[in-house]
């Protein structure tokens, strides 16, 4: 027995002196927890937790607080008490806790590993690289990128800094954006009033009002007499609840409002309203051009000037009146928003400014006009008739006569020529102008494989299915982009710009190789070989420029001098 | 052989007017002297004119209006000696079709529009002065989308060649004026819209090259003034069309090795 005890004593000091001795300490250790039906201890230490069976020297399982992502527990009345640690690759592992004397101690131990854990998972949350979301974003919504990012970089044609170098502008561009596009404040939505929806209570006929702290905020901006006679009444005079129940009932909420019932807490607020708003009218908005006064629907027919007429339907009137609240309040949150403060001094440049502004269109000015330069010229038969043609003049001109010879004299010209001209009418032989025998001949020349057909045709049979055009397309994408590097380092003067030089060779190597040469295979199938040969032409021209002005580069480039001592 | 060809000339105009009613015909004649309208006859003398028995009167009119016509023009060219020194004015016969194609555009209603073509046949080489009349003629046809076809008999042409390819037309060098008419009526009579659907003649590669100042030699690629955009062959420090000066940057070559080398020795 007792020496029983004394190894049960002594196993957790051999396993605190191995866990020293591998320099870790051991921040909580909990016995009797349980891992799929095995019994044994959980470790918490200062970079990781471990869980072993009660008589190994190693851990079974540990998980390094950087890997875990979160930790859930059991909920409150279930009978097995247990703790779920889940890992950032989805996978996870579930203790359950199994303390002898009963569940109170169970929670009570599952409560302090929860506790530590919250502790100390924050401090090795991995930060999941931001950038690399954000990339993988960017290429998912521009697909184009996205194909020249497989085509290049997945193939190792191109690394991928180079890559992000080249597209970052327009990445970071698109950042901003979004980040600007987030300034502005939210206001209130214009139905909160409507979203509280009044639930009828069953009982007595009552209605029931939701009334959360952001509802009550929206109230306040709308209606600034309310939010001034809250802070006056609550919590002095009564509580939260009656004067919210008085607002609501109050007539002041609902449209037919009567200022003249003195009964209601909150008439007052009608007239404060009327005061500020004539107030605001006068003061408060500073724009020199807007004139509060001069809208008027109604209109008096005998003067043009709008007149203050009096409308008679008293719910028109009131409600015109809280329209005219609502907009007033609008206007003054815009000033707000604006960040101008009423400076009254500047009222009069602004003004003038604004309406030069409305006045003129930069776009429809007139641009500046060119200082004119006289042209000196001083051979001006040069400007005037352009670059001479090779052909000499002078040798053009008897042509026509020297194939017939230039042995028909005047008289017997003009007397054929005179024939000629009586010629039409009765006279007129159609074999004198052609003969069967040359129209024949004429036409195998014009049929296919005549003399005159040769060449390329302009309308080939080769029809491109949309695939192998979309194929195409590609290839061209990624081709200019390859070439694009390549180009872009010349001329090669320094070491790495030469060794970029040479990647970008042996990546149109690769890309002839693993791109070209297959997809002209496809084509060959599609069609014959001079056609497909035709519509590779292009990229194969490229490519043979920029390996043919490698090449050259690298024949030049000086081979690197051995040093030779003379004696 | 020039009756032929003449001949080969009015059975073709006759064999467009008979394609569909609303065809259209205008022959303009040219030397080194003068251009002249020879159908529509501009003289507003009523000619007497034969027909053949079952005729159609409008291609007895053509036929009777052009051997007149013709016949005047060259018989009037032929009293002066020394007409056959200077070029045949080519360009500005185009140019007259093509005023005359604007006029009848106009004339004509909205709803009756032509597809104007203008067929030069011809036998005489490039001119070297008419060059600028040549392309301003081109690139108006193709703003006024007239199509510009080319039946050249004995001899290329540079020039028109560049026209044919700028307004879509076709360009035809012929072998033998012997089967001009048939030439004429198999690639040259259908319209340009359903040339797309016929086998004809491919078009040549043509050759865009313009000559340099100096030496006249074609160039692709060469120094050109930013003044006066005349063209050379290689580079010189002074303009000689307007005299401007050039200044050019070259990237100075440091003879390093032959230093070193001249400092081991």
């Amino acid at each position: 027995m007792a020496l029983l005890i004394s190894r049960r004593i002594f196993r957790p000091h051999f396993i605190f002196r191995k866990m020293t001795s591998s320099s870790e300490s051991i921040l909580l250790l909990v016995p009797h927890v349980k891992l799929k039906k095995n019994e044994g201890e959980l470790y918490l230490m200062s970079e990781r937790l471990g869980w072993m069976v009660g008589n190994k020297d190693s851990f079974n399982v540990s998980h390094k607080y950087s890997d875990i992502k979160t930790q859930k527990i059991s909920p409150e009345g279930k009978p097995k008490v247990q703790l779920q640690v889940c890992l950032h690759d989805g996978s996870a592992t579930t203790f359950q806790f199994v303390n002898p004397s009963g569940q109170a101690e169970q929670m009570a131990d599952r409560d302090k590993v929860k506790d530590l854990l919250q502790l100390m998972l924050p401090k090795f949350k991995r930060m999941v690289n931001k950038d690399l979301e954000e990339k993988k974003l960017f290429l998912s919504e521009n697909p184009q990128y996205r194909q020249l990012y497989m085509d290049l970089v997945k193939s190792n044609v191109i690394s991928a800094e180079e890559f992000w170098s080249d597209y970052a502008t327009q990445f970071i561009k698109q950042q901003q954006d979004t980040k600007n596009a987030t300034q502005q404040d939210v206001g209130i939505s214009a139905s909160f009033l409507a979203d509280i929806k009044p639930q009828t209570d069953g009982c007595n006929g009552g209605v029931r009002y939701l009334l959360t702290s952001d509802v009550m905020a929206s109230i306040f901006r709308t209606y600034p007499s309310v939010k001034q006679k809250h802070l006056k009444c609550v919590p002095n005079k009564m509580t939260e609840e009656e004067f919210w129940k008085k607002f609501f009932s109050s007539h002041y909420l609902h449209r037919d409002k009567n200022i003249n019932d003195t009964k209601d807490l909150f008439t007052d607020c009608g007239k404060q309203d009327e005061q500020v708003l004539r107030q605001d009218l006068t003061t408060a908005i500073n724009d020199p051009l807007l004139d509060l006064t001069a809208l008027n629907d109604v209109e008096d027919e005998t003067s043009g000037t709008p007149s203050n007429a009096k409308i008679n339907n008293i719910a028109h009137q009131n409600m015109i009146r809280r329209f005219n609240q609502h907009s007033i309040l609008v206007l003054k949150a815009s000033e707000q928003a604006a960040g101008a403060e009423p400076a009254v001094v500047e009222a009069a440049p602004p003004k003038r400014m604004r309406l030069q502004e409305a006045l003129t269109y930069d776009d429809l000015d007139s641009s500046e006009s060119n200082p004119n330069v006289q042209l000196n010229l001083c051979r001006i038969e040069r400007y005037l008739n352009g670059p001479p043609t090779t052909v000499p003049s002078q040798a053009g001109v008897n042509r026509n006569g020297s194939s017939t010879g230039l042995a028909v004299d005047s008289n017997t010209f003009k007397s054929i020529l005179g024939r000629w001209m009586r010629g039409g009418g009765d006279r007129y032989n159609p074999l004198d102008v052609l003969s069967s025998a040359t129209a024949v001949t004429v036409l195998g020349e014009l049929s296919i494989g005549g003399s005159l057909m040769r060449g390329p045709q302009p309308n080939s049979a080769i029809h491109l299915t949309s695939e192998l055009q979309k194929e195409l397309k590609e290839l061209y994408v990624s081709l200019s982009e390859i070439l694009k590097h390549f180009w872009a380092a010349f001329p090669p003067s320094t070491p790495e710009l030469v060794q970029k030089t040479n990647r970008m060779i042996d990546a149109l190597h690769k890309f002839n190789q693993a791109k070209l040469t297959p997809y002209e295979q496809k084509l060959i199938q599609a069609s014959t070989s001079s056609e497909a040969e035709n519509i590779i032409r292009p990229l194969r021209f490229q490519l043979q420029a920029a390996i043919r002005k490698h090449s050259q580069l690298s024949e030049r480039r000086p081979l690197p001098r051995t040093v030779v001592s003379s004696m | 052989m020039m009756n032929r060809i003449f001949d080969s000339l009015i059975a073709f105009g006759n064999a467009h007017l008979m394609q569909a009613s609303h065809n259209k015909l205008a022959i303009i004649a040219c030397n080194s002297k003068s251009t002249k309208f020879l159908y529509p006859s501009m003289d507003g003398t009523s000619r007497s004119y034969h027909n053949r028995p079952g005729q159609y009167d409008m291609f007895a009119k053509v036929d009777s209006d052009v051997r007149h016509g013709l016949g005047e023009l060259i018989l009037n060219d032929m009293t002066d000696n020394d007409s056959t020194k200077s070029d045949s004015l080519l360009g500005g016969a185009m140019a007259r079709a093509l005023s005359y194609i604007h006029r009848v555009q106009r004339e004509l209603s909205l709803s009756h529009q032509l597809k104007p073509r203008v067929l030069v046949v011809s036998g005489s080489c490039d001119s070297a002065l008419q060059y600028m009349t040549f392309m301003n003629v081109f690139f108006t046809a193709q703003k006024e989308n007239v199509v510009i076809d080319c039946c050249m008999m004995d001899t290329d042409s540079g020039l028109l060649q560049q026209g044919c390819d700028i307004t879509g037309g076709q360009y035809l060098h012929i072998p033998s004026v012997a089967g001009l008419l048939e030439y004429l009526l198999w690639v040259f009579l259908p319209s340009p819209s359903c040339r797309s659907k016929i086998v004809l003649p491919p078009p040549t590669k043509v050759d865009y090259r313009a000559a340099c100042f100096c030496h006249h030699k074609l160039v692709d690629i060469g120094w050109v003034c930013s003044v006066c955009l005349s063209i050379f062959c290689k580079f010189s420090i002074m303009c000689t069309t307007c005299n401007t000066e050039f200044k050019l940057n070259r990237p100075a070559i440091v003879p390093a090795k032959s230093k070193k080398r001249a400092r081991i020795e």
